[in-house]
C-alpha cells in the first residue's frame, strides 16, 4: 500500500488563512508516503508545511504560485503513471474534452489536475481524471467559496483506491471511488462506498 | 562567633559524640531508676546545645538529637508519674539544673506533662514559660528552644473546645496570648541575628536566616489553626499585633517572610475583611521588600478565593477590591523608589490577573490596568532598556491576547499605548503573536473600530513610523528602529503571510460594513510601501472579489448600501493597481485578470473589464519578461479572457489579437504552439453560465474563421519548430549518435517538433468534435496525413519523432478510432470522426 497525498489550490495567504484544522489533524507527518501538489500553494512557506508531512514531495506550476516549479509532473506508483499538471492551461478552465487532450498527451494512467476548485473524479477512454478542489476552500474567479478538499491514493499495483476527503458543514467526508487500469482492454471498477480510510484523526 | 567550615565539622561531630554518651548514661540511670543521675546526664546532653559556634543548619542536627532523647526522658517521666511521682514536684526538680538552657528545656518538658496530666492549668505554667524564655537571649539558641515551646505545647493549649480550655486552664485568648508572644519574642531573636558579626557576612548570615525563617513563622500558623479564631478576634487582635510587630522590627527578610506568611496561613475569607490594614501596611514597609512579590501573592489568593467562592467575588466587588489594589500599587510605587521598573510591572500583571479572576468580563479594568501601567513606566521615562522590565511588560500585553478573544481584546484602547513602550524589535515580535493568536483562535473581526484598533495593534507589521527613531520611548534602548528597508526579502515575505492570512479574518454578513472593513485595511496597508504591498494586496485582492461574487449571488445589479458590484470593481481596480505600483508585475496581472473577469461576469461593466484587461495587458508587456512567467502569465490571460462574456465584437477582436500576438512572441515553438491553439479557443466560447445565457448584453464569442486561422497559425509555428531544428541540425558538421532518450530535434523543454504536430492535430480534433464548421473532416484529414508523414519522417531522420512523441501518436489515433465508434448517442459527430482516414492499426503499433 503506497498512499499517495493529491492536492492543490491551497492559496495561502492570498485567497484563504490556512488549510481547515480538520484536514491539518488528518495530514500528520508519517501517515504520507509521498505528496503530488497540483500547485497554487501560493506561498513558499506552504511547502515547508507539505514537506512536513512528506518529504516524497512533487509540486507543480500553479499560475498563482510565488516561486517556479515544472510545469508538469509524471511519477510511476506500482504499475501506473500519474501525472501532474495544475489545469489553468486548459481552456476552455476544466473542459473535459481539454482534459482528456492533455492526458493523451502526457500518455499517463491517472491524470490529476485542480484549479476549478471544485472536486471530480471520472474515468475517460484516457483513464482516471481525478481534478482537486481547493484544500483550503478558497473562492475563484466563479465562485466566493469552495468545499476544501483533497485526494489520497492507494495505489495497489495496477489499482488505485481514490479517498476524497471534503470538508462539509464541519465535518471530514470521504468517499471511496476504486480504479484498475484496463489491462489491454479491460474495463474499470465500479464505485463504491467508504467502509475504512487510510487516515483518520483517531 | 561561629567557626570556619571545617572548623565547625569537628565541632559538630565532637557535640555529637557527646551527646551520645550522655544520653546513653541518661537511659541507663533511668533504666536504674535514678532520677538525679537522669537528670545531671539530661543536663549534660542539653549543655551541648549551648555552642555559639555552629551554624543554624548544623546546629539543628545537634537539636534533632537531642530532641529525640528527650522523648525518651518524657517517657521516664510519665513512669515516674505513674510511680507517685507528681509533675508538680519534678517541675521543681527540673529546676535545679546548674545551666539556664537545660533547665529550661526540661521546664518545657515536665510542664507540657504537667498540663496534659492536668495538674495544672495551661494558662499560667504556659505564660511562666515564655517568659522564662526570655533567659536566653542568644538567637540561635533561643530560637530552637523557643521552637521546643511551641512544638510541645501543641495541643495543650486553652483554645476554644480543647480539654485544656477552663477556669483553671484559660481561654483562646490566653492561647493567643501564648502564640503570639511567643511569635514577638522569636522574631526579635531572629531580627537581632542580622546585627551579629561582621558586615562581611551579611550575606551569608541572611542565608542563614533564611533557614531559620520557619520556626518563626510557625507561630503563626498554630494561631491560625486555633479553633476559637473567629473573624473578630483575628481582625481585633492578632492581625494589628502581628502587623505592628512586622512594621516595627524593620528588618527585610523578616518583613517580607512574615508578610507572605499572613498571607499564606491565615483565610482568604479575614483576608477580605482586612484587606485595608493590609494595603495600608504596605507602604510602611522597608524599601528592600520586595512589596511587588507581597502585593501579588494577596491578588493571586483573593482572584483564586472568588474563582472557588462566588459570594467572595459579590464582596470584592462591592468593596471595590480591584480600585483598591490599583491605588495600593500606586501608592507603593510612590512611596518606594526604589522599586523597579519589572517590579512594578509585575504587581500590574497580578492586578490583571485578579481582575481577570474578580471580572472576568470587564475589558474597561483591564483597560485601567494598561492605563496605570503606561502612567507609572512613563514617569519613570519608559523603560529605559530595562531588559526585565521589558519582559515583564511583555508578560503584561500578552495576558489579554491569550485570555480574552481577540475582539474584546480590540477594545482595549490603552494598549497601543503602553506596547510602544516596547523596544521596536519586542514591539513586533508581540505585533507577530497578536496575528497568530487571531489566526488560530479563527476569530473574525467584523467592525471597522475593531479593525482600525487591530491595526494599532499589529502598526510595526503593517509600516514604519516617519521619524520613529527620533520620538519614538522605545528607542532609548539604544536600538535603532528597524524599517522594512533593514530587513532581507525571506523576513518580510515570512510577516506578511501572517498580516495577509490575517485580512482573512476581516468578516462581516453585511457586505457594504465587509467592504468597509477591506478599505480600511487597505488604507492602513498602504502605507506599508511596495515590499510589503507585493504580499498583502493579493490578499486584500481576493477578499474583495470573494465579495463580489458574494453581492453576484444575489443577482446581477444588487447592492448592500452603497456598495455595488461596479464599485467593488473599481476598488478591486485600483488595489491591482496599487499592487503594479509596487514592483510586483506578475502578481498584478494575475490581479487584474480576476478583476476583469468579475468586471465582466459579476458587474457586467464592459468599459471597466476592458481597463482591467488592458492594465493587465500593460504590465505583461512591461513587466514580466522572464520567458517562464511569460508562458504562465499568457495562460492566464488566455484563460481568463475566455471566462468573460461582456465585450463586444470590437473590444473582444483588440484583446484577442493582443492576446494572440503575445503567443506568436513566446521565445519556444512549442510554447507558440500551444499558447495559438489555446488562443483558437477564444473564437469559440462555450455559453455563459447559469441564467445569464442568451440574456442581452452576454455575448458568446463564436467565429469560426477565426478558429481555423488560429489553428493554421498554430501549424505554421509547429513548421517553424521544424525549420529551426533542422538548421539546429545543419549547424553541426558532426552529428554524433543521439543518445538514447534525447531525440536530435528536441527541443529545450524537451518536446521535439513532432510533439508540436500532434498537439496541433489534437485540437482540430477538438474542433471536430464541437461540430465547427470550418474544420470539417477534409481540413482535418490534410492536418491528420501532414502529422503522420512528419512522424513518419522524424522516425527515419535521426530520431525527431522521439518516444514520447510516438506515445502521443498513437494515443492520438486510438482516439480517433474511439470517437469514430462511440458515437451511437451523436451520429453527425460520429460520422465525422469515421470520415478521417487513419492509418492502419498494424502501423501505428510500430
Amino acid at each position: 500500500m503506497v498512499l499517495i497525498l493529491c492536492i492543490g489550490d491551497l492559496h495561502i495567504p492570498h485567497r484563504a488563512q490556512d488549510l481547515p484544522t480538520q484536514f491539518k489533524e488528518l495530514l500528520k507527518p508519517g501517515k504520507i508516503h509521498s505528496i503530488l501538489c497540483a500547485g497554487n500553494l501560493c506561498s513558499k512557506t506552504v511547502v515547508d508545511y507539505l514537506r512536513g508531512i512528506s518529504s516524497d514531495l512533487t509540486i507543480v506550476q500553479g499560475d498563482f504560485d510565488e516561486f517556479t516549479s515544472p510545469e508538469h509532473a509524471v511519477v510511476t506508483v506500482g504499475e501506473l503513471k500519474i501525472g501532474v499538471i495544475h489545469g489553468h492551461q486548459v481552456i476552455p478552465w476544466g473542459s473535459p474534452s481539454s482534459l482528456s487532450l492533455l492526458h493523451r498527451q502526457l500518455g499517463v494512467d491517472v491524470l490529476v489536475t485542480a484549479h476549478s476548485h471544485e472536486h471530480k473524479i471520472v474515468k475517460t477512454e484516457e483513464g482516471l481524471q481525478i481534478t482537486l478542489g481547493s484544500a483550503t476552500g478558497a473562492p475563484n474567479s466563479a465562485k466566493a467559496e469552495s468545499t476544501p478538499s483533497f485526494v489520497l491514493l492507494d495505489v495497489d499495483g495496477a489499482k488505485a483506491t481514490v479517498y476524497v476527503y471534503q470538508l462539509v458543514d464541519k465535518k471530514v467526508k470521504v468517499d471511496r471511488i476504486d480504479y484498475v487500469k484496463p489491462a489491454a482492454g479491460g474495463s474499470v471498477g465500479a464505485a463504491g462506498a467508504s467502509t475504512s480510510t487510510p487516515i483518520s484523526a483517531a | 562567633m561561629e567557626a570556619s567550615d571545617s572548623e565547625q565539622d569537628r565541632i559538630l561531630a565532637e557535640a555529637k559524640q557527646a551527646i551520645k554518651r550522655a544520653a546513653y548514661s541518661m537511659r541507663k540511670a533511668m533504666e536504674e531508676d535514678n532520677m538525679r543521675e537522669a537528670l545531671r546526664f539530661s543536663a549534660a546532653m542539653l549543655s551541648e546545645l549551648r555552642t555559639s559556634q555552629l551554624t543554624p543548619q548544623k546546629y539543628y542536627e545537634l537539636y534533632m538529637l537531642v530532641f529525640d532523647q528527650l522523648v525518651n526522658l518524657e517517657t521516664f517521666f510519665g513512669d515516674e508519674h505513674a510511680k507517685g511521682r507528681t509533675y508538680a514536684q519534678l517541675y521543681e526538680l527540673v529546676q535545679h539544673a546548674g545551666n539556664v538552657l537545660p533547665r529550661l528545656y526540661l521546664m518545657v518538658a515536665v510542664g507540657c506533662l504537667y498540663i496534659r496530666a492536668g495538674e495544672a492549668g495551661a494558662r499560667d505554667v504556659l505564660a511562666d514559660l515564655v517568659e522564662l524564655c526570655k533567659g536566653v537571649q542568644h538567637p540561635t539558641r533561643g530560637l530552637f528552644l523557643r521552637a521546643y515551646l511551641s512544638q510541645r505545647s501543641r495541643g495543650l493549649l486553652p483554645d476554644t473546645g480543647s480539654p485544656y480550655e477552663g477556669p483553671a486552664g484559660g481561654n483562646v485568648n490566653d492561647a493567643l496570648h501564648f502564640l503570639l508572644s511567643n511569635f514577638v519574642e522569636m522574631n526579635k531573636l531572629w531580627v537581632r541575628m542580622q546585627h551579629q558579626g561582621s558586615v562581611r557576612d551579611r550575606e551569608k548570615r541572611e542565608r542563614e536566616r533564611g533557614q531559620l525563617a520557619d520556626l518563626v513563622g510557625k507561630n503563626l500558623t498554630y494561631v491560625s489553626q486555633l479553633d476559637g479564631l473567629g473573624y473578630e478576634l483575628y481582625a481585633g487582635q492578632v492581625l494589628p499585633r502581628v502587623l505592628e510587630q512586622i512594621i516595627t522590627c524593620k528588618d527585610d527578610i523578616a518583613q517580607q517572610y512574615l508578610f507572605q506568611a499572613v498571607i499564606q496561613v491565615f483565610p482568604d475569607a479575614f483576608h477580605l475583611g482586612t484587606l485595608s490594614a493590609l494595603l495600608d501596611a504596605l507602604p510602611q514597609l522597608q524599601p528592600g521588600v520586595k512589596v511587588h512579590a507581597v502585593l501579588g501573592s494577596l491578588m493571586d489568593r483573593l482572584a483564586k478565593y472568588a474563582g472557588a467562592d462566588a459570594g467572595a467575588l459579590a464582596r470584592l466587588t462591592s468593596m471595590a477590591a480591584f480600585d483598591r489594589f490599583r491605588a495600593a500599587i500606586a501608592a507603593v510605587l510612590a512611596a518606594q523608589p526604589g522599586v523597579g521598573s519589572a517590579e512594578g510591572v509585575e504587581m500590574y500583571v497580578a492586578l490583571m490577573n485578579f481582575s481577570a479572576a474578580v471580572h472576568p468580563n470587564n475589558v474597561d479594568h483591564v483597560n485601567q490596568v494598561l492605563a496605570a501601567a503606561h502612567t507609572a513606566l512613563s514617569s519613570r521615562g519608559g523603560l529605559g532598556g530595562d531588559v526585565r522590565a521589558e519582559k515583564a511588560l511583555v508578560a503584561l500585553l500578552s495576558l489579554p491576547i491569550t485570555r480574552y478573544d481577540v475582539v474584546t481584546g480590540l477594545g482595549l484602547s490603552e494598549y497601543p499605548r503602553l506596547m510602544s513602550l516596547l523596544r521596536p524589535r519586542t514591539h513586533k515580535d508581540l505585533a507577530t503573536r497578536i496575528v497568530c493568536s487571531v489566526l488560530d483562535s479563527g476569530t473574525r473581526v467584523s467592525s471597522v473600530e475593531r479593525v482600525t484598533m487591530l491595526f494599532k495593534f499589529i502598526r510595526p507589521l503593517v509600516h514604519d513610523v516617519a521619524g520613529e527613531g527620533e520620538r519614538g520611548e522605545g528607542a532609548r534602548g539604544g536600538e535603532a528602529p528597524p524599517t522594512v528597508d533593514d530587513m532581507d526579502d525571506e523576513d518580510v515575505a515570512s510577516e506578511q503571510v501572517l498580516v495577509a492570512r490575517l485580512l482573512h479574518a476581516l468578516h462581516s454578513d453585511d457586505v457594504a460594513t465587509h467592504f468597509a472593513l477591506l478599505d480600511t485595511a487597505r488604507a492602513q496597508l498602504l502605507l506599508g510601501g511596495p515590499r510589503r504591498l507585493r504580499h498583502t494586496l493579493p490578499a486584500l485582492g481576493w477578499a474583495g472579489l470573494a465579495l463580489v461574487k458574494r453581492l453576484g449571488a444575489g443577482g446581477q445589479g444588487s447592492s448592500s448600501g452603497e456598495v455595488t458590484p461596479t464599485s467593488l470593481v473599481q476598488w478591486l481596480l485600483a488595489t491591482g493597481l496599487h499592487l503594479g505600483d509596487a514592483r510586483e508585475p506578475l502578481s498584478a496581472l494575475r490581479l487584474l485578470l480576476a478583476v476583469g473577469v468579475a468586471a465582466s461576469e459579476d458587474a457586467g461593466q464592459e468599459e471597466l473589464a476592458r481597463d482591467a484587461f488592458e492594465q493587465a495587458f500593460t504590465l505583461y508587456e512591461e513587466g514580466v519578461a522572464e520567458q517562464r512567467a511569460r508562458v504562465t502569465g499568457l495562460h492566464s490571460i488566455v484563460g481568463s479572457l475566455h471566462a468573460t462574456h461582456v465585450f463586444g465584437p470590437d473590444n473582444w477582436a483588440t484583446l484577442v489579437h493582443n492576446a494572440a500576438g503575445y503567443a506568436s512572441r513566446l521565445l519556444k515553438r512549442a510554447d507558440q504552439v500551444r499558447a495559438l491553439c489555446a488562443c483558437a479557443r477564444l473564437s469559440w466560447q462555450d455559453e455563459a453560465a447559469g441564467d445569464r445565457a442568451g440574456k442581452p448584453g452576454v455575448h458568446v464569442a463564436r467565429d469560426a474563421e477565426q478558429v481555423a486561422a488560429m489553428l493554421q497559425r498554430a501549424l505554421k509555428a509547429a513548421q517553424a519548430a521544424k525549420r529551426q531544428a533542422e538548421a539546429a541540425a545543419r549547424a553541426l558538421p558532426y552529428v554524433p549518435p543521439a543518445a538514447p532518450g534525447v531525440p536530435a530535434g528536441a527541443s529545450a523543454v524537451g518536446a521535439s517538433y513532432v510533439t508540436c504536430f500532434v498537439e496541433v492535430l489534437n485540437h482540430h480534433l477538438t474542433y471536430l468534435e464541437l461540430g465547427v464548421d470550418t474544420i470539417t473532416p477534409a481540413v482535418v484529414q490534410g492536418v491528420l496525413d501532414e502529422v503522420a508523414g512528419e512522424v513518419v519522417a522524424g522516425r527515419k531522420e535521426g530520431g525527431a519523432t522521439d518516444a514520447e512523441a510516438l506515445r502521443y501518436w498513437h494515443a492520438t489515433l486510438r482516439h480517433v478510432r474511439s470517437r469514430a465508434r462511440a458515437g451511437e448517442g451523436d451520429s453527425a459527430h460520429a460520422a465525422r470522426f469515421a470520415a478521417l482516414q487513419v492509418p492502419p492499426a498494424a502501423a501505428d503499433l510500430h
